[in-house]
């Protein structure tokens, strides 16, 4: 029964850190707003069955890359985020 | 599928009320139903008419109004903290006695029920905030 | 509302009790879906382990006691509170001074209960 967990703050609050002690193997982070910035950090964690995305306006507005991300990030449209919504049994927002 | 959007962040201060209008207009978009949007905490601030924005800039404000509208969607602020925060109805503004009131006609004042409800009656709760 | 369609919601609080107003929001959200007889995990993680600290004399800055308020959770068939063990043990906290029995989880812990539930709130 997996989990899309959403992070929209970068890695200088804790919201990534609680994230991360709540994920379970088969969950999925998306990284909205702010949290597109932990991108680059994210490699650090060890999370492992885990995927990464991150929302390609978010990076776009920042000046961040959407191709060649570290760590398989992947990035995603709007569309897709309501897909994973849909694909995952609950949504979590860490802010 | 059912969806239900909660927002407890303020236009303008942060993203997160940005974040959650672009979430629901894709949502509609790819067919799916928004069972209710609920605006809460600093969230209900997106329902004031009385705010204004300059020319060059985005209006969220009017943004969510145009999709409420458009896709005929059930709009509740939480009335406490609406009231707390100066968003007023009519009613709420004549009980207290208030000289206007500011809530957008596209919103409806309730109570948190409404959210307890709507996560009842929904596939997913999506909340934006922060 | 029938109890047939009632959920697991699980509500995580991770601010501190007085600093923002998110605690009694928080808090506020609580309430109400205990009114509506769901099935209800109050996790406190991070800062949010202060909100039960014992002492608490807000009167000091004209706020709530949010504190006395946690008191009464058990009237509303709220019983399952839990505090990130690590978070209090950050905050150098022990059980004992706690307003409220709360059970402390590891992390692991946090991840099964969102992976039991039907909705997660945050504030």
């Amino acid at each position: 029964m997996s989990s899309l967990h959403t992070i929209n703050k970068s890695t200088a609050h804790c919201a990534m850190t609680s994230c991360m002690k709540a994920l379970q193997s088969g969950d999925s982070i998306l990284l909205i707003e702010d949290g597109v910035y932990a991108s680059a950090q994210l490699s650090q964690y060890n999370i492992e069955g885990v995927s990464i995305y991150a929302l390609r306006e978010d990076l776009l507005a920042r000046g961040l890359p959407t191709t060649q991300l570290p760590g398989a990030i992947q990035a995603v449209s709007y569309c897709d985020f309501v897909d994973l919504v849909c694909r995952h049994q609950r949504c979590v927002s860490w802010t | 599928m059912k969806l239900t959007v909660l927002v407890h962040a303020a236009p303008y201060s942060s993203q997160a009320a940005y974040s959650a209008y672009r979430f629901s207009a894709s949502a509609l978009a790819a067919g799916h139903e928004i069972y209710r949007l609920f605006f809460y905490y600093d969230g209900v601030h997106n329902s004031n008419s009385l705010s204004i924005q300059a020319q060059d800039e985005f209006d969220l404000i009017a943004a969510w109004r145009t999709l409420i509208d458009t896709h005929q969607l059930d709009a509740i602020s939480c009335v406490s903290s609406a009231l707390k925060r100066g968003i007023l109805d009519a009613q709420e503004a004549a009980r207290y006695e208030k000289s206007a009131s500011n809530l957008a006609e596209e919103f409806t004042l309730s109570g948190l029920g409404q959210l307890v409800e709507a996560s009842m009656m929904s596939d997913r709760v999506v909340s934006f905030g922060g | 509302m029938s109890i047939d369609n009632a959920k697991t919601i699980t509500f995580i609080s991770r601010s501190t009790p007085y600093g923002h107003g998110r605690a009694k929001a928080c808090l506020d959200m609580v309430l109400s879906a205990a009114v509506f007889e769901q099935k209800i995990n109050f996790i406190f993680m991070d800062d949010g382990v202060w909100q039960l600290k014992k002492g608490q004399t807000p009167s000091n800055i004209d706020a709530k006691d949010l504190s006395a308020a946690f008191a009464a959770l058990p009237l509303y068939e709220v019983n399952d509170l839990y505090v990130e063990a690590s978070a209090i043990e950050e905050r150098g906290l022990s059980l004992d001074e706690l307003v409220v029995p709360a059970q402390a989880i590891e992390s692991a812990k946090i991840a099964e209960l969102i992976s039991l539930s039907d909705v997660v709130f945050t504030l």
